[in-house]
């Protein structure tokens, strides 16, 4: 995994223009969190376990890591930010874990959703998970 | 629709900090449904958008808003060998999908 990444990065680097820029999004290493967002108040339900995905995260940071020391790219800017998804009920809230290739929507996290909105109409909550984002930008050298 | 991500813009307004892209030549690999490529498309030259999932390219070819029909082409594809002449893009974005 982490040599095809390395290849990945290089065969970018190729294909960029002299002085081109690579931009790295990603999502940052740990969990997603979910919520309940009611009339008046939102609760936190639980998480959405990530850790299958950490070793390629670690990998992907190794990768552009090794390219930035061999000299191909400069690291110039960096942040995290907060990605939000909104989902309108239970159903969909699975809907959206089926789209997972290795994280796990706990039932524990499903049960307590559904029972923290079993008393509300259907347009009175909204349920929002939320994942850390990072993104930075490197100059090809 | 039940399912919607990032409806305040805040991926385009990182984005966009981070890249000049009025008409730039730009690859986007993983553009999955094309979710994040309709939000910066319009200000591009052109956007070469590529992934391996063949169904979430469909997706996003049929999703495809009718005025970015010549600024966006799809393919299927992944960063192991990208099948295009060394210098062709101002901009990557590599969106990886873990």
């Amino acid at each position: 995994m982490y040599a095809g990444m390395v290849h990945a990065l290089h065969d970018i680097h190729r294909v960029l223009k002299t002085g081109g820029t690579l931009v790295d999004l990603r999502p940052a290493i740990g969990n997603r969190t979910v919520e309940v967002d009611l009339p008046f108040v939102t609760l936190h339900a639980g998480e959405i376990d990530s850790s299958g995905n950490t070793p390629d995260k670690i990998a992907a940071d190794n990768a552009m890591a090794q390219v930035v020391a061999e000299g191909w790219f400069i690291k110039e800017h960096e942040e995290i930010f907060e990605l939000v998804t909104d989902i309108d009920t239970v159903p969909d809230l699975r809907e959206y874990a089926k789209s997972f290739r290795r994280s796990v929507l706990p039932d524990a996290v499903i049960r307590t959703v559904e029972s923290l909105t079993s008393d509300e109409e259907p347009d009175t909550f909204s349920i929002h998970v939320r994942r850390e984002m990072q993104i930075a930008r490197y100059r090809k050298r | 629709m039940p399912i919607r991500t990032d409806t305040t813009g805040t991926e385009k307004r990182y984005i966009l900090d981070m890249l000049d892209v009025e008409n730039r030549h730009i690859l986007e690999i993983g553009c999955g449904d094309g979710r994040m490529t309709w939000q910066y498309a319009n200000l591009a030259q052109n956007v070469t958008a590529i992934d391996v999932d063949i169904d979430e390219l469909q997706s996003a070819i049929s999703n495809r808003p009718a005025d970015l029909k010549d600024t966006v082409t799809f393919s299927a594809g992944s960063a192991i060998r990208l099948p295009f002449k060394s210098g062709s893009f101002d901009h990557v974005i590599f969106a990886w999908s873990f």
